[in-house]
């Protein structure tokens, strides 16, 4: 354990005073998650939760409605049809999607009777923090609408009207309270210094009216969509990561065999393996913690938040043991470092090509999806995109992690078994 | 100490060894003289278990090179400069050592004592790669000793240094015999096989050709001295069994302008044994 230990910390130490090295292991995936998560939109600059608008009945009311929340600065609105927010709702690309049903004009109308007016809520359960911000905004701009109705003399009258035609429903000691309570409300918003009450006064002494009602209906999100272009460009920057530590340490291993202490460590009194393992170990921390760092960056400055910690922890691990065990074969392959590092070029670049590093799996055709799950590659990426915007439960994280580790263990003992095996 | 028995190694089609035999003492300084290609470095990765032989046996410390136990009693000097460049003198060593086992204060003594035995203590914190080429010969010697071997292989040590760190490097050689250590040495220089060698193995294409002390070698492969003598504006060279005798015997025969023995050299003992030079 000792020489394990020795060994990886050697191999951390020449890589941290290889300047080089290090920016293409760490630096390089960073500033290629950050410009292609620009280049693509990054996230707009807008924090402000994303909520779409149905209005399903045209009436003054609704429509008054309707343009408040268009117009409210806390929340990003985008008004489509029901089939459409329901959509975007599911696919994860808006928090929720506010729904001003049939009636809810006509019952706008009544401030004092019937039904309150009320509004559909549809969206994803597990969306809490956005339900209570778009509840609050709701409930304000119903307040606001009521206010301003009583203010406004025509709409006052409108809704005087209705409520007074509705005096026939109850019972007659009620239908003669209501009706003299109109009267006097009547006669006391027709006061100009009344009239002239700001909305919060106003409110303030109504409270306990219930201007509307808010009917949550929850949408499962079947698969979520990145939150924004750097969620996906940090998933390919982090691929990006992996290779680099790749190629360092295929280089690493072909010149210690050129340089002669492959074989001064041979002499010593360990076996091929511990010395292959010290430098497995080496390459597995190196492209830990250069994943760690994207995610961390990510996370912090450019809002990329992972669903899971520990499964994206999971993905990181599986997919770096994937990585060192294709590590370790590409440097099976050559003798020399440019063979070598030809070779693994050759290789990782179709792998990165189809296995969703360079063009995202979400828009590539069904032939190129298929093809790329023959790539290692494709499953470190779902790997990572399942922990961190596509919503993976640990039943679905098992296969690509399943499929990381075998690729780990086969390639890693494919290469370990090729390298002892060629002369020294 | 070392028993190589009728080894035989190929690679591919290339014959390394062809029926290689030694017998290397205890305490002893061992030569392996031979030009590029003979087989020299084949027999090292033999002696530390890097290469089995295709044939034949290798016995090194009482058994088998490749077992993990016998081989931390062995140290190997590569002839490339097994270093790494971007690590400082004392983490060279320090790793190595930790390869070797050794662990807590012993280590550092020992790092210490290796740094202290090649005079690279006042630079052990610079990175290797800016050492000179004799300095990290001798760093490359420090690595191969620091964990105290019985046995110490050095592959062609001296390759590419400046003539003071030879000097240097001979004097590390001489001492380490001097504390007891049994050393195979393989070069292809004459000089250093007489200077530093107690026994020497003449090699070529994967063979001995010839084995004895330096002054037995000559003795039995060299052939006589040779007279020069500068008489009458003319130089003769007289091979002889012995120059003074026949000196006396010119000179009373008229007058001498000048005269120098070359004595015989390995480089004949080479030349008698293959029919070409060392430096061929």
């Amino acid at each position: 354990m000792n020489a394990l230990l020795a060994l990886a910390t050697k191999d951390i130490r020449l890589l941290l005073r290889n300047r080089g090295a290090l920016f293409f292991t760490m630096g390089w995936p960073l500033l290629v998650a950050v410009f292609f998560g620009l280049v693509f939109g990054g996230d707009s600059g807008s924090s402000r939760p994303k909520v779409a608008l149905v209005v399903q009945e045209q009436d003054a009311a609704t429509e008054r409605f309707a343009q408040s929340l268009l117009s409210l600065d806390t929340l990003e609105v985008e008004r489509v049809d029901a089939a459409t927010a329901e959509q975007r709702v599911r696919q994860g690309k808006r928090s929720a999607a506010i729904v001003l049903p049939v009636g809810f004009g006509e019952r706008s109308a009544r401030a004092f009777s019937g039904d309150p007016p009320t509004i559909e809520l549809w969206l994803d359960p597990s969306r809490k923090a956005e339900r209570a911000m778009v509840e609050g905004m709701l409930m304000k701009l119903g307040g606001e609408a009521m206010f301003a109705s009583i203010n406004d003399p025509s709409a006052r009258a409108q809704w005087l009207a209705s409520s007074r035609a509705d005096l026939d429903k109850l019972a007659p000691e009620s239908r003669q309270r209501f009706g003299d309570f109109y009267d006097a409300l009547d006669a006391m918003m027709t006061t100009p210094e009344v009239a002239g009450t700001d909305g919060d006064a106003a409110a303030s002494t109504a409270s306990g009216l219930t201007p509307l009602v808010v009917s949550a209906r929850e949408i499962t999100v079947a698969k979520r969509g990145p939150g924004n272009g750097f969620a996906v460009s940090f998933t390919q920057g982090m691929f990006w990561a992996l290779l680099g530590a790749l190629m360092s340490f295929v280089t690493s291993l072909v010149l210690e065999r050129m340089q002669g202490t492959w074989n001064r460590l041979r002499s010593a009194p360990l076996s091929a393996g511990s010395i292959l393992l010290g430098k497995a170990l080496a390459c597995f921390v190196v492209m830990c913690a250069s994943l760690l760092l994207m995610s961390v960056v990510g996370a912090a400055v450019f809002g990329v938040v992972p669903h899971s910690v520990p499964m994206l922890l999971l993905a990181f691990a599986s997919a770096a043991i994937a990585f060192t065990g294709l590590m370790m074969m590409l440097a099976s392959l050559g003798r020399s470092v440019q063979t070598a590092s030809g070779a693994a070029w050759a290789v990782m670049m179709p792998l990165a090509m189809v296995g969703g590093a360079m063009i995202p799996l979400f828009i590539m055709p069904p032939w190129m999806l298929q093809l790329s799950n023959l790539s290692p590659v494709k499953w470190a990426v779902i790997g990572i995109e399942g922990a961190t915007w596509r919503g993976f439960s640990f039943a679905e994280m098992m296969t690509p992690v399943a499929i990381l580790l075998a690729t780990g263990v086969v390639c890693g003992g494919l290469g370990a078994w090729r390298i002892t095996r060629q002369p020294n | 100490m070392i028993r190589i028995d009728a080894a035989r190694k190929q690679f591919g089609s290339t014959v390394a060894l062809d029926g290689l035999s030694l017998d290397v003492r205890p305490g002893e300084i061992f030569g392996l003289l031979g030009p590029n290609g003979a087989g020299k470095s084949t027999t090292m990765a033999l002696l530390t278990g890097l290469q089995t032989p295709d044939a034949g046996s290798v016995t090194v410390l009482g058994g088998d090179p490749r077992d993990p136990a016998l081989r931390a009693r062995i140290g190997l000097a590569p002839q490339s400069l097994a270093l790494y460049e971007q690590l400082s003198g004392r983490e060279n060593l320090t790793f190595f050592a930790r390869m070797f086992g050794l662990r807590g204060e012993r280590l550092k003594q020992r790092v210490d004592a290796a740094l202290d035995f090649v005079q690279l203590a006042d630079r052990q914190r610079d990175h290797a790669g800016t050492y000179s080429g004799g300095m990290q010969r001798r760093l490359n010697l420090a690595a191969a000793i620091v964990h105290e071997p019985e046995l110490i292989l050095l592959d062609e040590p001296t390759a590419g240094v400046d003539p003071q760190s030879r000097h240097a490097l001979f004097e590390n050689v001489l001492a380490l015999k001097a504390a007891g250590r049994t050393i195979v040495y393989t070069t292809h220089y004459m000089e250093e096989v007489e200077r530093l060698c107690d026994r020497v193995a003449i090699v070529d294409r994967g063979r001995v050709l010839a084995v004895d002390s330096v002054a037995g070698l000559l003795r039995m492969h060299a052939g006589v001295p040779v007279l020069v003598v500068e008489r009458a504006g003319r130089s003769e060279r007289i091979e002889t069994a012995d120059p003074l005798a026949e000196l006396n015997r010119i000179a009373a025969a008229g007058p001498v302008e000048g005269f120098h023995v070359e004595r015989p050299r390995l480089e004949q003992v080479f030349l008698h044994l293959t029919g070409r030079s060392l430096r061929d």
